[in-house]
Formats: structure tokens, C-alpha cells, sequence
């Protein structure tokens, strides 16, 4: 009686996976075809796009805020969040700069200008 | 003739690990089971969608604060995965003070944020914090992936680069004209990236892109289950098998700009390589790059051959004898992960960043 053994089924799915592994090695390297499948998803991409405007429009149409508006607020709000940030870091320079100033100057030894003087925070 | 061995039956663990792969159904329980991210991680700073950690418990070091900048591809826990086989363990075991940068899920706000502007102000920022919050002067640079690209623009722009004091680099594509598959598809006539993701505002899915992924390597895909069958048994096999199969089943949407940069500007035109790329307004060439530089590449790398990080020979430090630089017998992300061989590479690492 046949009997399929371990290494029957080893062998088989071997010779499988280099089967259809050399195919498929042959396709992604195919230029004609990545090519084509290029220009398929491109024109797929711009039919959605114009189908994302036409739906746009519509909701505009309805005085409700499309997924553009929203991503815009999106948009200016990161942009908000990064000059807060900015800010910030300016301000922090700033305290530092300000409290590095008198502990130079000590190190600095008798610095005219900051003999007598008190740093305030 | 030799009798066929008998079939065996298949394990029930290896059916459930298979099933949780297939359906791609990983839960944080799953994470938690395998003991992944086994590094503590004390988040510093954040802003929008990316957080700066700090790696560890002990930051006592007598070197320059690491500060790792991850790719954008996919998360970065890759370099923290399991005991024994992370990088950030490593580099914490070597004594280092380490700072990871993970970049979370952008939002669709951050759409026109492009390579530029992550390294000009979002790199330049978790640096700056780092260097507040250790007193350092410099930081030593790590980036992996398009994060080494992302770091090795810093260290060529005449402004940033004087926050560092070295340079390491892990898969790092720096010339990629020729540099393997991806660059034979964005090459081909009619791939138009900008038609590609016309209908996608501010983000490119994740799922868009790595579709095309496994398609990178057929025959490694083909053989993923027998491969795993076959060596059930092997200590910790199973493990890093499914370890690695979540991290690259948990993919990140790409911001539209910096998407069309990577395909348009780096892969088509390669205008990193050719110096054309500007951050903050400035054309950016590494060949200026003047710092000790650490660069490992990996040999079976699958997403970028090996000539694509080559051309780090043409900077200065190279010129010096600044620059190390290793081809690493393992795959793109094996060489800190997986494979046996993680133990020279992190040897060469901690080498390097101890100096």
C-alpha cells in the first residue's frame, strides 16, 4: 500500500515552493508587467480620487464638513502643536541662558559687571 | 530501499501559531506571552504622533548619551524584541545611556511632514531634549533602516551635524540606484507615485505598501510555514519565529509627503546620493560626513543590496579612516533580531560606541 512519508511530503512541497517560487521571481521581475500593474493601480488611485471630490462636492453641497476640511483642521493643528513647541524651546533657551550668565561670571572670577549684582529668577 | 518515515502528526501549537499568523489575529497578550520589548522604557517627550523614551533603569555612562532613530516602515520594537536578542539591551548592558525614538501612527495633520522636516525638527528636537536632560554637549547617532538614511542627513548638514559625536549606522541605503527590487519597480515606466496616492489625504495606508512586501522575497514566503514545522523543536525556535512574524504584521501608514519623497525623490531621482535633497534649505551631502562612523550591512538583505550603503566610503570620515564598516553574513533585520551571528554585530556595536 502507498504510504506518504515525511520525507515523500518534504520532497513534494519543496519542488512546490521552488515551482512557484521561480514564477513568481520571473513576474515581480517582469518590467511589461510591473509596468502594467503600475498604470492598473494609478488609474484605480485617480478614479478614487475623482470619487472622493464628486463626494466632496456633495457634502459641501449639504453645508457638512467634508474628510478634506477635516483633515485640513488636522493640518493647522499640527502645525499649532509645532510652534507651540517652538516656543517653548525658545523660552527654555532663554531661562537657561539667563541662569547660566551669573555662574559664568563667578567662574569667570571678579567680572565688573556682575560684581554686586544678585541673579533673579 | 530505505522505508519512507511515517508521517507525524502536526503539532497543536504550531497549528494555533499558523492560524494567529494567517488571520494576523496577535493581541498584546500575545506580546506579553513571548516577553517582548523586555527593556523598560520611560517616555521623556512627545509631541504629535512621536514619543522619545528612555531606555533602562540605570543612566549612569562615561560616553556620549545614543540616541536611535528608528525607520519608518514598520515599529521599533524590532530593536528591543525578546531577551537576548535586542539591540537596546545590548547597548544598555554596555553601559550606555539610550534613547529611543518611536514615531506611533501619524495622523493625517501631519501629511505634508516629509523627510525634511522629520529630520530638521523632529530628530533635532529629540536630541535637543536628550542633551538637556544629560548635560551633553553631543550625542552619539543610531539609525536603522530609513532612519539611518533620516540620520545620516543630519550628520552631513553643515548646522546639525555639530550635535554629534558619531555616527552608526544599521541597513542604511544612502545610493539607490540598482539597490535591489524596489528600486527596479519605482524605476519601471509608469510608476507614478504621485497618481499612486492622488486619493489619499495625508496618509498613505500601511496596507497599500506592504502588500507588495512579501512579493520582495517569494520563495522565503513560500517556505515561512515549512521553515517553521521543520525546526518546531529548536530551543526558542517557535518564539522568534512569532516574535518577528507580529513585528512584521504591525505596519505604520506612511505621511503622504514623506512617502512620495522616499519613492519619487530618493528611489527615482536618488537625489540623497547625488546631494540634490535639502534640509532646512540646505543640500545635504554625506559625503561631508566627518565623524567616526560605524555602518553595518547586512548581506542577504532583502530590501536593499549591499551597494546601496557602500557608497558611505565617499565621505570624509572615510577618507580619515574614520569609518567602520561591516557586511554582516544575515538578513536586513536577522542581524540584531535572529540569526546567531547577532552576537558579532553586537560586539562590533558596543565597540564602537565605547570607544
Amino acid at each position: 500500500m502507498f504510504t506518504m512519508g515525511e520525507d515523500m511530503m518534504k520532497q513534494w512541497a519543496e519542488n512546490w515552493e521552488k515551482l512557484m517560487g521561480d514564477q513568481l521571481e520571473k513576474l515581480v521581475t517582469n518590467e511589461k508587467f510591473i509596468s502594467e500593474m503600475s498604470k492598473s493601480i494609478a488609474a484605480t488611485m485617480t478614479g478614487k480620487a475623482v470619487y472622493s471630490k464628486m463626494l466632496d462636492e456633495q457634502m459641501a453641497a449639504m453645508n457638512l464638513p467634508s474628510r478634506t476640511d477635516i483633515v485640513k483642521i488636522m493640518q493647522k493643528l499640527t502645525d499649532i502643536e509645532e510652534r507651540l513647541v517652538d516656543l517653548t524651546e525658545k523660552f527654555e533657551d532663554y531661562v537657561d541662558a539667563r541662569e547660566s550668565r551669573p555662574a559664568a561670571a563667578a567662574a569667570a572670577g571678579a567680572a565688573p559687571e556682575a560684581k554686586g549684582k544678585k541673579h533673579k529668577k | 530501499m530505505a522505508k519512507a518515515k511515517e508521517l507525524k502528526e502536526m503539532p497543536e501549537e504550531y497549528r494555533e501559531i499558523v492560524s494567529r499568523s494567517v488571520l494576523k489575529s496577535y493581541t498584546e497578550a500575545d506580546r506579553r506571552r513571548l516577553g517582548m520589548e523586555p527593556t523598560r522604557k520611560t517616555p521623556v517627550f512627545r509631541q504629535a504622533s512621536w514619543t522619545l523614551y528612555r531606555c533602562g533603569e540605570d543612566f549612569k555612562t562615561d560616553y556620549n548619551p545614543v540616541v536611535v532613530v528608528p525607520s519608518l516602515i514598520n515599529r521599533n520594537y524590532i530593536m528591543d524584541l525578546l531577551p537576548t536578542h535586542s539591540l537596546i539591551e545590548q547597548l544598555k548592558a554596555s553601559g550606555l545611556d539610550v534613547f529611543l525614538i518611536d514615531w506611533g501612527d501619524p495622523d493625517a495633520g501631519m501629511g505634508q511632514c516629509g523627510f525634511d522636516h522629520y529630520v530638521s525638527v523632529w530628530v533635532r528636537r529629540a536630541i535637543r531634549q536628550v542633551k538637556r536632560l544629560t548635560g551633553c554637549k553631543k550625542v552619539q547617532l543610531a539609525g536603522q533602516c530609513i532612519g539611518g538614511m533620516m540620520a545620516t542627513m543630519y550628520a552631513a548638514h553643515p548646522e546639525l551635524r555639530k550635535d554629534l559625536s558619531s555616527l552608526f549606522l544599521l541597513t542604511a541605503p544612502i545610493d539607490l540606484a540598482d539597490s535591489g527590487l524596489l528600486a527596479t519597480w519605482t524605476g519601471t515606466e509608469g510608476f507614478d507615485v504621485e497618481k499612486m496616492t492622488a486619493a489619499y489625504q495625508g496618509l498613505v495606508p500601511a496596507k497599500f505598501f506592504h502588500a507588495s512586501f512579501p512579493l520582495l522575497d517569494p520563495k522565503k514566503q513560500l517556505s515561512k510555514y515549512r521553515g517553521l514545522l521543520e525546526n518546531f523543536e529548536m530551543p526558542g525556535f517557535k518564539q522568534i519565529w512569532e516574535a518577528l512574524d507580529i513585528w512584521g504584521s504591525d505596519n505604520v501608514d506612511f505621511t503622504r509627503q514623506a512617502f512620495i519623497e522616499l519613492i519619487s525623490t530618493f528611489y527615482q531621482e536618488n537625489a540623497f546620493y547625488k546631494a540634490e535633497y535639502s534640509v532646512m534649505g540646505q543640500p545635504v551631502d554625506f559625503r561631508d560626513i566627518d565623524i567616526p562612523v560605524l555602518s553595518l550591512v547586512a548581506r542577504d538583505d532583502h530590501v536593499f543590496n549591499e551597494k546601496a550603503a557602500k557608497a558611505i566610503h565617499e565621505c570624509k570620515a572615510a577618507k580619515k579612516g574614520n569609518l567602520d564598516y561591516h557586511v554582516i553574513p544575515a538578513g536586513h533585520v536577522s542581524l540584531i533580531a535572529a540569526h546567531p551571528v547577532r552576537i558579532t554585530t553586537f560586539a562590533l556595536i558596543k565597540e564602537f560606541l565605547t570607544r
